[in-house]
Parts: structure tokens; sequence; C-alpha cells
């Protein structure tokens, strides 16, 4: 029996012919092995994976203070979706699996003050890409905690009680080395009242894009 | 008796068959069965359920009133989401999966207090971005991307929330979804 040169597809030599059978079998099966490394790969690519964490609403928030979720603010408790490569996630905890490749991570909430409104007071939400063992003092982050990634979106001049709708995201292309926390923290300095949170309360969701050889540039 | 590969059925004779033109075709066949069963899937990867829809004409807003952006051109659509001569402030899902939503808006007005734009599927909000609250601002742009679960039938609305002074206009409205995970 002889073999081609890339895929070592079987092919009959001189003294091969009487095992003709045996020839058809062997090529079979390296064919479909083949073809099914194929398919797989391609079945994979299509489900790259995808994650929602919802929040429930309302939680009142108190002037001033700065709350991080899950932990500080409410958990995430409804994960609305997994998906495959990795994203295999599981309630309160947001989290980049280690798989190397480009993420597409955003966070919502939806802030309501509860009465009055300090003229011009500032609504904040900032998502963050950290390491493990991450602490907060107040917005920052402690000595020896690492950002890896933040993404900020504000209103700095808040007025209204009709709500305070705000957005964060972006992509990270994530080394794969480590699982890293997604965190979204919320920050409001309205002193005339509480804030709190109504539908769409607050969602963070994550998408794996794929590896960098998957991403590509197209016209 | 012939027998086949475990996975794509591709038939080969045993030693005590007759090897003919017969059973050579039938191998072709099956090889040609499988190699069509991985381009299927070849197809699906490489074409993955995609729309987007925009207008750069001007639609008036009513001050404080929750709005469906409508559209008027179909920039690309793949699956058959967009049919904006029957609705034209929607993309419908017609594949299952997972999929990203972006909707982006650009609201003229004088002044501006503010202006949202919020996702919504089914009729129901899921997600929302604002932009400003204080007066005098002359024109806002704001955008919200978020993840939805969705079977056939469900359809991507982007509703726009202008607040300020005078009439308000989106001068334009943007509305993309894309398959990121099948279910």
């Amino acid at each position: 029996m002889r073999y081609t040169d890339i895929h070592d597809i079987p092919c009959l030599g001189d003294e091969d012919y009487p095992a003709v059978a045996l020839y058809m079998q062997e090529l079979a099966l390296r064919i479909e092995a083949d073809l099914d490394a194929q398919q797989t790969a391609l079945e994979t690519f299509l489900d790259t994976g995808s994650a929602i964490w919802a929040a429930p609403a309302p939680t009142n928030i108190p002037n001033g203070v700065t709350l991080g979720l899950p932990d500080r603010f409410y958990v995430l408790n409804i994960v609305q979706n997994v998906g495959g490569a990795g994203l295999d996630q599981t309630p309160f905890d947001p989290t980049l699996p280690a798989l190397r490749g480009w993420y597409y991570v955003g966070a919502n909430v939806n802030l309501v003050a509860t009465g009055a409104v300090t003229a011009n007071s500032r609504r904040l939400l900032r998502l963050r890409i950290t390491t493990l063992g991450l602490s907060f003092t107040g917005l920052d982050l402690a000595p020896g905690s690492q950002s890896l990634a933040t993404f900020d979106s504000q209103i700095v001049t808040a007025n209204t009680a009709l709500g305070d709708n705000l957005w964060a995201g972006g992509t990270y292309f994530s080394d794969g080395l480590g699982v890293y926390p997604v965190h979204a923290t919320v920050f409001h300095d309205n002193t005339s009242s509480l804030d709190t949170t109504l539908l769409p309360a607050a969602r963070i969701w994550i998408v794996y894009m794929g590896d960098s050889p998957d991403i590509r540039e197209v016209a | 008796m012939p027998e086949s590969t475990p996975i794509y059925g591709i038939t080969y004779p045993c030693a005590t068959d007759v090897i003919d033109a017969a059973a050579f075709q039938t191998f072709a066949n099956d090889v040609d069965s499988a190699i069509a069963t991985v381009n299927a899937v070849s197809t699906d990867a490489l074409n993955r359920p995609a729309a987007r829809i925009i207008n750069f004409g001007m639609q008036a807003l009513v001050n404080g009133a929750s709005t469906a952006a409508i559209y008027d051109t179909e920039v690309f659509d793949n699956d058959g989401m967009a049919n904006l001569g029957v609705s034209n402030d929607r993309l419908t899902v017609q594949t299952a999966g997972t999929y990203l939503v972006m909707g982006n808006t650009r609201i003229d007005g004088a002044p501006i207090q503010s202006a949202s734009v919020g996702l919504f599927k089914n009729g129901t909000i899921n997600y929302r971005a604002k932009e400003g609250d204080a007066t005098g601002f002359l024109q806002i742009l704001v955008g919200i991307a978020g993840v939805f679960d969705a079977v056939p039938g469900d359809f991507f609305q982007a509703f726009l929330i202008y607040r300020g002074g005078g009439a308000g206009n989106a001068t334009f409205t943007e509305l993309s979804a894309r398959m990121v995970n099948r279910p």
C-alpha cells in the first residue's frame, strides 16, 4: 500500500490488487477521519460560547457609595444562556474562562432616583476585567489588585428622576493563562435621595469571539 | 456483505464480496454525500445569520415618548431577518441561536436634554443606554449592545426616547443583529 503526501490517503501498489476490498475499507476510514476532524472543528467554531447574567430589581443604593457587582451590589443570579468554548458559567460568577482568544464583554444598568435629584450629579458604570484576588477601595482598586481592562460609561449631569441608563463594554484579548473575573461597579453622588435599579436592571454578558487565527478582516 | 464506516456510512466491500463497477460507484456516492455534509457545516460557519438596517432620514420624536426607530435601508441580511416593506422597525429572527444586537442613533434637537436607545425583544426592553441629562445639547449620539437568546419569530427593535425643548428628530438610526452562538 502507498500513501499520498499530504493526507496519507492510501492508494494501491502493484502488490495490492488482490486486496482491493481492504484498500477500499482503509480508504473509506481515512476519508471519514479527515472529514470528521474538519466537521468537528467547524462545529466548535460555530459554538463559540456566550453567557448573560441578569440581576433582580429593585436594589436601593445609598448616595455616594460605590457598590460592586456582584459581591457588594447584588448577585447576578440568572444565567440566561451558556454556550460552548469553556463558557460554562455558574451563577454569581461572571468570569472569562482560561481560554485564549478575543472576548466581547458588556454591562448595562438602569439607575433611577427614588426622590429628589442633586443637580448635575454623576452616575457611573465601570466594567472591569481583573486578576483573581481583587479588592476594591471605593471606586478604585486596592493596592496589589490588578485591572486588565476597564470600560467606563457615565452621565455627569444627571438632573431628573426619569432614569439613567448606562452601558459599558468592549473587546479584550485574553491570554488564557487563568480565569479572569468580570466586575461591574456602579457609583452615584446623588445626595438628595437613594438611587435604585429598575428593569432592565443590570446585565453582564460575555461573548467569546475566537482565537486570533479565527479573526478575519473583511472588506 | 458490504460494510460501512460508522460516522458517514461510506460503504466498502468485504473480502468475499464481488467488487464491480457498482461497488465503486456506491463508494464514490457515499464519499460525495459525506463531503456535502461537511460542506453544509462549512457554509453555516461562513454565513452566520446577520443583518443590519439603517436610516439616514429624519424621524420626528415626541418629547418624552418611547418611539420605535424605523429604517429604510437594508445594508446586509443573509437570513431574511429584515422585511422593511412589511415591518420597518425590526429584525425578525429566522434561525434559533444567541444574537449580539446593536442599536445606534443620532438625535438632533434645539436643545436636547437627553437621548436614549433601548433594545427590545418581542416588545420587552432588555438593555438601554442614555446620554446627557442637562440642557444645551444640539445633538446626541447614543448606542447600546446586548446579547439575546432567540428563536424563529422573535424580533428585535430599538426604541428611542428624546427629552428636550422644541422638536426632536432622529437623524440616523441603525439596528444590527448577528448570531454568536447556535442554541
